[in-house]
């Protein structure tokens, strides 16, 4: 975070005059909702209003009220409110917003009598169904020229992802990424040693994993098809919790329960560092007897998860995630339960993103890759008896077909990654074409393939870059 | 003015404005801290605070702190300083872990509301809430913007990643050491692929190892699918990127988009239902249920036991949270699994036996007396709920916690349990007689007196000796709320205690006896030398009472009131007539009747008189009832 200074530029404070033209047209408005213009209070203020109008209009011409972010300027001069003026103030304001108003211009035609007509407008205006346009033509209608409605300018809180950001939220996204992959390393190996798994750290990369979907998702997404890890085990808890979040994200789930799963997702196989080495490593497919012993690591997972956690509503959301991920919606799966019961949400949810990237990925059970959209359709097969059918189809959506980081062949002889899905087109995504039959590209080429300009450009199935050596790390870490 | 001393009065007048604006900021907080929502005090502060601030955030566009222990520095100055108290300003996110915060244009009226709202909770925070940094995390305030120790040790990780990075040769896409290092796409390699010679590429639908991916997940074997989900193998090795343009089959990913799996209106508002069942979530109860269902799991002695030991540790914590009933059921859980288990190995009975003993032992009993300390909510049923899980072994600690509970109806509790459990061990709980703190021995001595058996009375004879006259006092209320005749005995030396309380409980239980046992015990009282010490009130209390139970017996005794005590009158002679008199009048025996009338025919005028008052008492009690 970088330290900043005072600007040079400040911003002018109003005078007295206009503090006190925009407090009697405050006091003048308050008095008008409780009493008839004929009533001698109101003449009063009333009066006193158009002296302070005068007094300023008669100077520059015209005056212009303008609220931006809940406060208020008068010729761009910034009025400063002891509290009574801000509650005062903000009645006027709230009543003007409702119907689209952010500002009033009046200029020296207006007299007394059409201010009076204004401000009784205001008032007796149904808000709820009324928008500026309709509350000037009323002006109009009565014959009141001399008053300019503004509309409201609103903030805009974020920016348009541009290409610069892009990249700046494509280098964000790998750090979070890989410090995700570490925090699992050093927590699983803190775990084995008995020693408590730092929770607080753990938080900090989740709250940044949710952070950085909630901005670009593909961003790291694409991550997830990184392979070339010594311990996948890591990589693949990372790549589960990433996905995990994405669903629970696009479920509208609070971001205390995000944390809770985004926790969960990330430490749902922590049960693996009890298992032997050699079977976690065993470049073969596994036996019977190996598969007994990994049908242990739910268990083991639920174990080590309370036992080097201080016990808390993360740590029990954890634990009941790592013991429930392989029980499938049918209650077949592992480990078998006494009592059978649904399991909970963000175990249905580890299960969709756990089972995906174990396949697509061939590091974790079976061990040969196996294309996402032949996951998907496996996994599809399984909708209702073993995934949530609904959060599979919100899974499917999300992913797409071609999820970010898959190598495509397209027509016309390219070689493309895909950059990013597009929701409303699944088999037409954004993607990088990195090369051609002549080579790789020294800068690759961004296409929409929903875009009707690319409409010729068409996938034409998956590739596998382990089986032509290409190495996918280089092209997602690339920024070219 | 030269620039560096023009800098300085800038960089001074800055700082004077910032170190104004985060006392105001301090305040704000206090008071928001501590009055309810809707009190206008803190209501006028905050819009108060808001305004000033925003307008300092307009001038400077960003505001960067760095924060350390009771200190607040910008721009180099420090321009907050109080390390007096965990309340102070710099303290509050400097335990938290936070190193620095900035805001931004962003931090506006709404934006510095919810970060009061983040702040309030954090100090008013109950055991087991959110920290600071996760408080500001869910409330998104994009105008703050903060920085914790856990940043800087994440930093620690970046050095894999910069390896990482710092070795990939961006140009490069083939792998070093492939077997063409020529820097260009096989790209024919590719485009002819050949499925059936290749034995180490992609996973094929009739591959074997398909049947892996089913013991994945406990997942069927992949057979019979629809022709649709397994596309032949040759198919998809033969399109080629100019037969795709050209009207062949369309690839087998096209049938993930058929209708039936995109998302409709109505499953969308499944998102809902999962939400609204989640919600059910409890994290004691689903905790319970996983013990529960791990316990079941483990057929090896050492992971059953490291279960159990996982068990305890849960029970500590929701005892340390004030969890009762949710500890007392993993206790229900045990004993549970321990009738579950089929093994003849009798390892496992004794690891539950042992846990469910401990669980009633000094240890967790301390958690327990300290739960209950700190949580004044805590209800006696609760406690006694939970005590009735333990067996006679954990009574003497029970006893114990007498001593150290702080809130009387906890106490109460534990009394009530002593009583209804203690009966058949009163030796155990006997042992708080002799504890040299005069509560315990009270608390112990209440116990006992309820209990009221005849192995009770040794020890209740020791504590009606006790010096404290709150211990004997209470030794009177308990015995009061037990009836037997055990106890009468000790009613009767409480009757002479030099404790005016202790004494008028003692004797109020006494006249509340009846038949032979309240008569035999008003004649010991009243035989007794010391019954003349008594109050003038209580003898008479205790002769009216005599007369009532004894009916003709105790018309002699009477009569010796009157006529005895020699001739001369005196002042004791008067009242102890008077009273005699009044109990013959309230004697419905013939016996008192005859006496009252030859009275009635004395020679002595004041007899005479007395006797006739006595009589016509007599009718009226006799006719008017």
């Amino acid at each position: 975070m970088e330290k900043t200074c005072k600007e040079d530029k400040r911003i002018d404070i109003a005078g007295k005059d206009e503090i006190t033209f925009i407090n009697s047209f405050f006091i003048l408005f308050r008095t008008a909702q409780y009493v008839e213009a004929n009533n001698a209070t109101y003449q009063t203020q009333s009066s006193r209003f158009y002296v302070s109008f005068r007094r300023l209009v008669d100077v520059h011409g015209k005056i212009t009220v303008k609220v931006i972010d809940g406060r208020i300027f008068v010729h761009d001069k910034l009025v400063k409110f002891d509290s009574e003026g801000m509650v005062r103030a903000r009645v006027v304001i709230d009543a003007l917003h409702q119907v689209g108003v952010g500002g009033v211009t009046f200029d020296d035609s207006l007299d007394n009598r059409q201010i009076d007509k204004f401000v009784y407008l205001i008032n007796s205006l149904d808000r709820q169904n009324s928008n500026r346009e309709e509350v000037a033509n009323r002006l109009t209608q009565l014959g009141i020229a001399g008053i300019t409605l503004l509309a409201v300018e609103k903030k805009e809180k974020r920016s348009v992802l541009t290409e610069e950001k892009r990249k700046f939220m494509r280098r964000a996204a790998r750090v979070t990424f890989f410090r995700a992959i570490s925090l699992v390393e050093d927590s699983m190996t803190r775990a084995a040693h008995d020693k408590e798994i730092d929770i607080s750290k753990a938080r900090r990369v989740v709250h940044s994993l949710i952070d950085q979907i909630s901005e670009d998702e593909c961003s790291l997404i694409e991550l997830t098809n990184i392979r070339d890890f010594d311990e996948y085990t890591y990589a693949h808890c990372a790549n589960v919790c990433v996905y995990s979040l994405t669903i629970g994200l696009k479920l509208g789930l609070d971001r205390q329960r995000l944390s809770d799963l985004g926790f969960a997702a990330l430490f749902h196989d922590i049960g693996k560092i009890r298992l032997p080495e050699d079977l976690i490593r065993k470049p073969d497919v596994f036996d019977e007897n190996d598969w007994i012993q990994m049908q242990r690591h739910p268990i083991l997972g639920a174990k080590t998860i309370l036992r080097n956690l201080q016990f808390s509503r993360q740590a029990a959301r954890a634990a009941t995630v790592a013991f429930e991920h392989h029980i499938n919606k049918d209650y077949t799966g592992y480990p078998s339960m006494i009592i059978p019961r649904p399991t909970n949400l963000f175990s249905k949810i580890v299960s969709i993103a756990d089972t995906f990237d174990a396949l697509n990925s061939g590091r974790v059970y079976i061990k040969k890759p196996i294309p996402p959209d032949e996951v998907l359709r496996k996994m599809m097969y399984q909708m209702g008896i073993k995934f949530d059918d609904f959060l599979m189809k919100l899974f499917i959506n999300i992913i797409g077909i071609y999820p970010p980081g898959t190598m495509v062949l397209l027509t016309g002889d390219k070689l493309a990654v895909v950059n990013k899905t597009n929701k409303n087109k699944l088999s037409r995504p954004v993607v990088r074409v990195i090369g051609d039959k002549s080579g790789p590209y020294s800068k690759y080429i961004e296409y929409d393939l929903s875009s009707p300009e690319n409409s010729s450009k068409k996938i034409i199935r998956i590739i596998d870059p382990s089986k032509f050596n290409i190495d996918v790390k280089n092209i997602i870490l690339s920024d070219r | 003015m030269d620039e560096e001393k023009k800098s300085k009065k800038l960089s001074t007048e800055n700082s004077g404005d910032i170190a104004r604006i985060l006392i105001d900021l301090m305040k704000t907080i206090k008071v928001v801290s501590v009055y309810p929502e809707s009190n206008p005090i803190p209501v006028r502060m905050k819009e108060s605070f808001k305004e000033r601030f925003t307008d300092i955030i307009k001038e400077y566009k960003k505001l960067v702190f760095t924060i350390s222990a009771g200190q607040i520095i910008y721009g180099g100055d420090v321009v907050y300083d109080d390390d007096s108290s965990e309340d102070a300003l710099g303290e509050i996110f400097h335990s938290a872990g936070i190193t620095e915060i900035s805001f931004s244009e962003d931090f506006d009226y709404k934006e510095a509301e919810t970060f009061f709202g983040a702040i309030k909770s954090y100090i008013n925070k109950e055991p087991g809430a959110e920290d600071l940094v996760a408080l500001f995390w869910q409330a998104e305030i994009d105008g703050f913007k903060y920085a914790t120790l856990e940043d800087i040790a994440l930093r620690e990780y970046e050095g894999d990643f910069l390896i990482q990075e710092s070795c990939v040769d961006k140009d490069a896409i083939i792998k070093p050491g492939s077997y063409d290092d020529s820097g260009k796409i096989q790209y024919s390699a590719i485009f002819l692929d050949d499925d059936e010679e290749d034995d180490e590429g992609m996973m094929h639908e009739d591959n074997h190892e398909a049947d892996n991916f089913s013991a994945i997940a406990g997942l069927p074997v992949m057979e019979n699918l629809p022709a649709g989900f397994m596309p032949s193998r040759k198919r998809s090795s033969s399109v080629s990127s100019e037969s795709a343009g050209k009207g062949s089959p369309l690839p087998d990913t096209t049938l993930i988009l058929n209708e039936s799996f995109t998302l409709e209106k109505e499953e969308l508002q499944r998102v809902r239902e999962l939400i609204d069942e989640d919600e059910k979530f409890d994290i004691f109860t689903d905790t319970i249920d996983l013990l529960n269902e791990m316990l079941y799991q483990e057929s090896e002695f050492q992971d059953f036991s490291e279960v159990v030991v996982l068990a305890e540790k849960i029970q500590s914590e929701f005892i340390r949270q004030s969890n009762l009933v949710d500890a007392g059921k993993i206790i229900d859980c045990l004993q549970e699994a321990g009738k579950r288990i089929k093994t003849p190995d009798k390892r496992f009975q004794e690891r539950i036996n042992s846990a469910i003993v401990m669980s009633g032992g000094w240890e967790k009993l301390s958690q327990f007396s300290d739960a209950l300390n700190k949580d004044s909510s805590i209800k006696s049923e609760d406690v006694i709920a939970y005590l009735s899980h333990f067996g006679w072994e954990s009574l003497s600690t029970v006893t114990d916690l007498l001593g150290v509970l702080e809130f009387r109806h906890h106490r109460e509790a534990i009394c009530d349990f002593l009583v209804q459990h203690g009966r058949e061990h009163v030796d155990i709980i006997s042992k708080g007689i002799f504890d040299r703190r005069w509560f315990v021995v009270r608390n112990t001595a209440a116990v006992l007196a309820r209990i009221g058996t005849g192995e009770t009375a040794p020890y209740l004879e020791k504590a009606i000796t006790h010096p404290d006259a709150r211990v004997r006092y209470q030794v009177a209320v308990g015995l009061c709320r037990e009836e037997g005749s055990e106890n009468i005995n000790l009613f009767f030396e409480l009757v002479w205690d030099n404790d005016e309380r202790v004494r008028q409980t003692a004797i109020n239980a006494i006249l509340e006896l009846s038949g032979e046992v309240g008569l035999k015990t008003i004649i010991k009282i009243i035989n007794d030398d010391r019954f003349a010490s008594l109050a003038e009130s209580i003898q008479e209390q205790m002769i009216l009472s005599l007369s009532d139970l004894g009916g003709e017996y105790a018309v002699n005794y009477l009569v010796s009131l009157i006529s005895g005590r020699g001739w001369f009158r005196s002042q004791v002679k008067d009242f102890y007539q008077r009273v005699a008199f009044k109990a013959l009048a309230q004697n419905m025996s013939e016996k008192a009747e005859k006496a009252l009338l030859k009275y009635n025919r004395s020679w002595r005028r004041r007899l005479r008189r007395m006797a006739g008052e006595a009589l016509r008492i007599r009718r009226e009690i006799k006719y008017s009832s």
